[in-house]
């Protein structure tokens, strides 16, 4: 019993010097980690809604249901919701197809990036999908080749649209 | 063994993945381009040769060495898994797109069986600096043989050599010149598979003609 014990204790001696040991290095490079990660998310947001590079609005993140991660972009001035930008994902034919979606509160999409896929087929992340300016899915422009891919995009599109209705507080125009 | 020969063999004669054939999945899976290779390399050599080195400390100690040897194993994967988490946050922190381009395989160097199978059969009996020379060569020697297996698969996948990020070599103009395209299939685990397979029965060929030769040559002094 006494040497069982004593065993584990020293398993658990080795793992506390090698868990500080972690914990002394991640010191270092967790910021940096964090600030890449912090710039990349910015970058992307002024992609998906270009007027976020003036500096007049800022980016209030939450959490919701359907998506991996959302953000509410804030007139500075008049303290209003202008647009939200969804990180959503769906299943593509050989991986999942993350992207980043804004839409503003005509339910108008501002914007869009693929952030992460490893399809097989066809370069999803520079085909323009023809969906800018656009608030429903009828001049979806397909990646000839890539249906499951493109299938996915669309259901991305298409849940970003309705979750925006619902967070920005419905469209005047429906 | 000299330590010359401790050296050369993770090179040639014990090259854990073309005579071993240990550490086939990430060698599948990574060997899509040269950077990956040489990515893998790097981070490999650094667990192998650390790992190598603290469990030949740790086994220095006869009274220590008959202490933990109930829960060695236990003990050599703390420690392996301790390097490969070192290795992994200063990559995501450095060299990101590396990180992202190795994926998974980072993480799975912990159970590598090249890994624990070194610290098992060779660094638990043997002395520190011998330990580090089998973890250099060893790393070395894997290293050798993904470059290898991914130099061949992204000229043929590709038409590039990619070196490190910008620095590539665009070998596109050969085929054009040929009038083909580069074969995609290479990029894929089958094309991996068909590599590997090929350059292990070549491998195999030189190794039954010299044996041929030497057994000639044995026969003709007789």
């Amino acid at each position: 019993m006494k040497k069982h014990l004593i065993t584990g204790l020293t398993l658990a001696l080795f793992a506390l010097i090698c868990g500080g040991l972690l914990a002394f290095i991640n010191m270092f490079t967790s910021p940096m980690i964090k600030a890449r990660e912090e710039k990349k998310i910015e970058e992307s947001i002024s992609i998906v809604f270009d007027a976020y590079k003036s500096g007049d609005y800022t980016k209030e993140e939450f959490n919701r249901e359907g998506v991996v991660l959302g953000y509410y972009i804030i007139n500075n001035q008049t303290n209003e919701k202008e647009a939200v930008i969804y990180i959503i994902e769906s299943q593509g034919y050989a991986s999942k197809i993350r992207m980043m979606i804004g839409v503003n509160k005509d339910n108008k999409i501002t914007g869009y990036t693929v952030i992460s896929q490893a399809e097989t087929k066809g370069d999803i992340t520079a085909h323009d999908f023809n969906m800018n300016g656009k608030s429903n899915l009828d001049e979806f422009d397909s990646l000839a080749g890539s249906t499951y891919s493109s299938k996915a995009v669309k259901k991305n599109f298409s849940l970003a649209l309705s979750y925006a209705k619902v967070d920005l507080g419905g469209n005047a125009n429906d | 063994m000299t330590r010359k020969e401790n050296f050369l063999k993770g090179f040639f004669k014990e090259n854990p993945l073309f005579v071993l054939l240990l550490g086939c999945c990430p060698a599948l899976a990574i060997t899509t381009s040269v950077e990956n290779a040489i990515g893998m390399t790097i981070a490999f050599t650094f667990v192998v040769t650390l790992s190598n080195l603290f469990i030949s400390l740790i086994n220095l100690n006869e009274k220590i060495r008959e202490f933990i040897r109930p829960i060695r194993i236990a003990v050599y994967i703390v420690i392996i898994a301790t390097l490969v988490t070192i290795v992994e946050m200063v990559m995501e922190a450095y060299l990101p797109e590396l990180y992202n381009s190795l994926g998974v395989f980072i993480s799975l160097i912990t159970v590598n069986c090249i890994v624990l199978g070194r610290a098992e059969a060779y660094a638990s009996k043997n002395k520190p600096l011998d330990s580090i020379i089998d973890g250099i060569t060893m790393g070395l020697g894997y290293g050798l043989a993904l470059l290898i297996i991914s130099f061949i698969r992204e000229f043929l996948g590709s038409g590039t050599i990619t070196i490190w990020k910008e620095l590539k070599i665009d070998l596109t103009g050969l085929y054009k010149a040929l009038n083909i395209e580069p074969i995609s299939f290479f990029k894929s685990s089958a094309g991996a598979f068909l590599v590997l397979g090929i350059v292990l029965g070549i491998l195999q060929a030189i190794k039954n003609r010299k044996a041929r030769k030497t057994k000639e040559k044995r026969v003709v002094k007789e």
